[in-house]
């Protein structure tokens, strides 16, 4: 119900603002440029696409929160990994994967898919810690992420 | 119906899965630490498995998600706890103020929403100190269900949470003590070393003289060293060694191979490694880690001849010879220090052997040598070698042991034989029943004793038909366990 609300808004946004560029980009001749903005479903940070910053009520109001583009990572996580760490953002977004598969995943990460996820958790660069403390923001998401953990033996990881 | 299937199922597949001995490591305060929580637990498994700690040990990671700040509230009321319980640092509590101490925490995370503890803020702000002890508890718990046992390795503030979590097992019933698990605390915050085994650098400044202030974790016990270790090493000799400032991240100084202990001369992460092996090996794991090696042999001939076994690793004080002498009485073997073995002889067959026994030369760990090791004493053989076999090759069609008082091997053979024998390994045999044939295709060696699981060869050149045929290999028989 928050999504659809939070769609609903954005669509109304998006509605005004085009119409108030309308009417105040009328009058004169010339070509009108074409839209630059990102549309208002995703924005830009350290040149990686992601979706905006989710409202703070409704993204806490689940145990999955807000995914906008469905990839699998709560969007206030993936901003703030494109945020932290854009050179490995894509490792940092498995292991945030994985992570948020633990916490209200409709199928649990596969052995392989953990221990792919703890190998890239192992390099500092993608600052695992952070990723999980965003992903584990309450008491009800860390009691998710404990229950449904699959506790798997460490993994030989390449250097 | 179903439900019951399930549970049927759910019961056989637990028996029939291999009992494993988990290593657990539980890590420290994560944000804000040099290493994330998934670096340090891949850190601490390799310098295991370089310090002795076989890569066939299973290990885990328990992660703790919080930082300092977030397990403030319930690290509070825990210390306040442990400083009723244990006032005076560095004396040794008894086994009754343990459990009580254990009791009373485990009771303290049972009833999450009331405290009785004085000054303890308990309540809500228990928050996720207490959803991952319960968690911590929990996955213990299905360990030892599944017939599992753990070594829970803490670090820091680690510690904490599996004092806490041992509390609430102990409390909650899931335990009645600690026989199937065991605990090795490293830089520990905590106040209790559940199973005696911690490793706490002097020099640590967190835990010693950080501003937060751990009054009562338990005292230093690791002078550290580094180059020549001829004394021990200040801060910036560590730190120039790699250590960080604190002395006190596991990765940068707990697991260090270039800081040692004063007292060992050992490496620190192999102290740990020490620890952690103990741990297994009290809890029945096995060998756990790599095989020691014998790196010299030194005989000494004279009035009282003796041979000096070295090693490339502490050993356990225990040893096994076999051979063609009589030890020295009152000092058939001894260990001269951990890695030195001395064995002495009144007399020596020249041309004989001594056997060192693998299992009977185990480093500290456990872990046998890879294999027997033969010397052969200095002069000429007794016997001179027999000849080349001349006839077809001889087969044994059974070997039979009959237990009893007088234990007996019955070896049958395919083809008439000569009455000769040749035959070494684990056993006394009776004086008068060494080995006899009582038919020709029948040989027979009645023993005084044997060693359970030990072994007795048949030697192949010492078996030869009547038309001078040999064994085609040795013929090895091991003695039943029981």
């Amino acid at each position: 119900m928050a999504r659809i609300q939070r769609w609903a808004l954005s669509g109304f946004v998006l509605a005004a603002s085009v119409a108030l560029v309308a009417a105040c980009g009328g009058g004169g001749g010339g070509t009108t440029a074409p839209p630059t903005a990102p549309a208002a479903n995703t924005s830009t940070i350290n040149g990686i696409n992601v979706p905006p910053e989710p409202e703070a009520t409704g993204n806490a109001a689940t145990l999955a929160g807000i995914d906008t583009n469905t990839n699998g990572v709560r969007d206030d996580v993936e901003r703030s990994i494109a945020q932290n760490t854009p050179q490995t953002f894509a490792d940092a977004m498995k292991v945030a994967k994985v992570v948020q598969q633990q916490v209200a995943g409709a199928t649990a990460p596969t052995p392989a898919e953990q221990a792919e996820a703890f190998c890239l958790a192992a390099r500092k660069a993608t600052q695992a810690d952070t990723i999980e403390s965003t992903t584990l923001d309450s008491d009800s998401r860390l009691q998710a992420f404990y229950k449904n953990r699959q506790d798997i033996n460490l993994p030989e990881c390449q250097p | 119906m179903k439900r019951l299937l399930w549970a049927c199922l759910l019961a056989l597949t637990a028996l029939m899965a291999r009992a494993e001995t988990y290593v657990v490591y539980v890590n420290g305060a994560s944000a804000g630490t040099a290493s994330s929580t998934s670096q340090q637990a891949l850190a601490f498994k390799q310098s295991m498995n370089r310090n002795g700690i076989g890569a066939n040990v299973p290990f885990r990671h328990f992660p703790i998600v919080q930082s300092e700040t977030e397990s403030a509230f319930a690290i509070q009321c825990q210390k306040i706890l442990s400083q009723q319980a244990f006032p005076l640092r560095g004396v040794g509590p008894s086994t009754s103020q343990y459990t009580a101490y254990l009791q009373a925490l485990g009771k303290l995370y049972e009833s999450p929403t009331t405290s009785t503890v004085t000054h303890c803020a308990w309540g809500p702000g228990v928050g996720k100190m207490g959803i991952a002890t319960t968690a911590l508890a929990d996955t213990l718990k299905g360990y030892l269900q599944a017939g599992h046992k753990a070594v829970v390795a803490g670090y820091s503030q680690g510690n904490y949470y599996v004092e806490a979590a041992i509390g609430l097992m102990l409390s909650r019933g899931d335990i009645g003590d600690l026989s199937r698990l065991q605990v090795v605390n490293i830089a520990s915050l905590a106040t209790t070393t559940l199973s005696g085994r911690y490793i706490n650098a002097t020099l640590d400044q967190i835990v010693y003289t950080g501003p937060t202030g751990w009054p009562h974790s338990l005292p230093g016990n690791q002078e550290l060293c580094v180059g020549a270790c001829t004394v021990k090493a200040s801060i910036p000799e560590l730190v120039a060694a790699g250590a960080d400032p604190s002395v006190h991240f596991v990765i940068d100084t707990y697991l260090n191979e270039s800081i040692k202990v004063l007292a060992s001369q050992q490496t620190l992460p192999k102290t740990i490694a020490n620890q952690v092996g103990f741990a297994l090996a009290e809890l029945g794991a096995g060998p756990v880690g790599a095989a020691p090696t014998i790196t010299q042999l030194d005989f000494i001939d004279g009035n009282t001849a003796r041979l000096v076994v070295s090693f490339d690793a502490n050993m356990k004080p225990n040893y096994w010879t076999t051979g063609n002498y009589v030890p020295r009485p009152g000092n058939p073997g001894s260990w001269l220090d951990l890695r030195k073995f001395v064995i002495e002889f009144d007399s020596y067959t020249p041309g004989g052997s001594i056997t060192l026994v693998a299992s009977g030369f185990q480093s500290e760990a456990g872990v046998p040598i890879a294999a027997d090791r033969v010397f052969t004493f200095p002069g000429a053989a007794p016997n001179p070698p027999p000849p080349a076999p001349t006839g077809p090759a001889v087969h044994i069609t059974a070997m039979t042991y009959v237990p009893g008082a007088v234990p007996r091997l019955e070896v049958d053979f395919d083809t008439d034989m000569q009455p000769l024998y040749y035959t070494t390994g684990n056993y006394v045999p009776l004086p008068g029943k060494e080995g006899y044939w009582p038919t020709p295709r029948k040989f027979v060696i009645e023993f005084q004793s044997v060693i359970p699981g030990g072994k007795i060869t048949l030697n192949a050149s010492g078996f030869r038909s009547l038309l001078g045929g040999a064994l085609l290999e040795d013929k090895v028989f091991t003695f039943p366990n029981s």
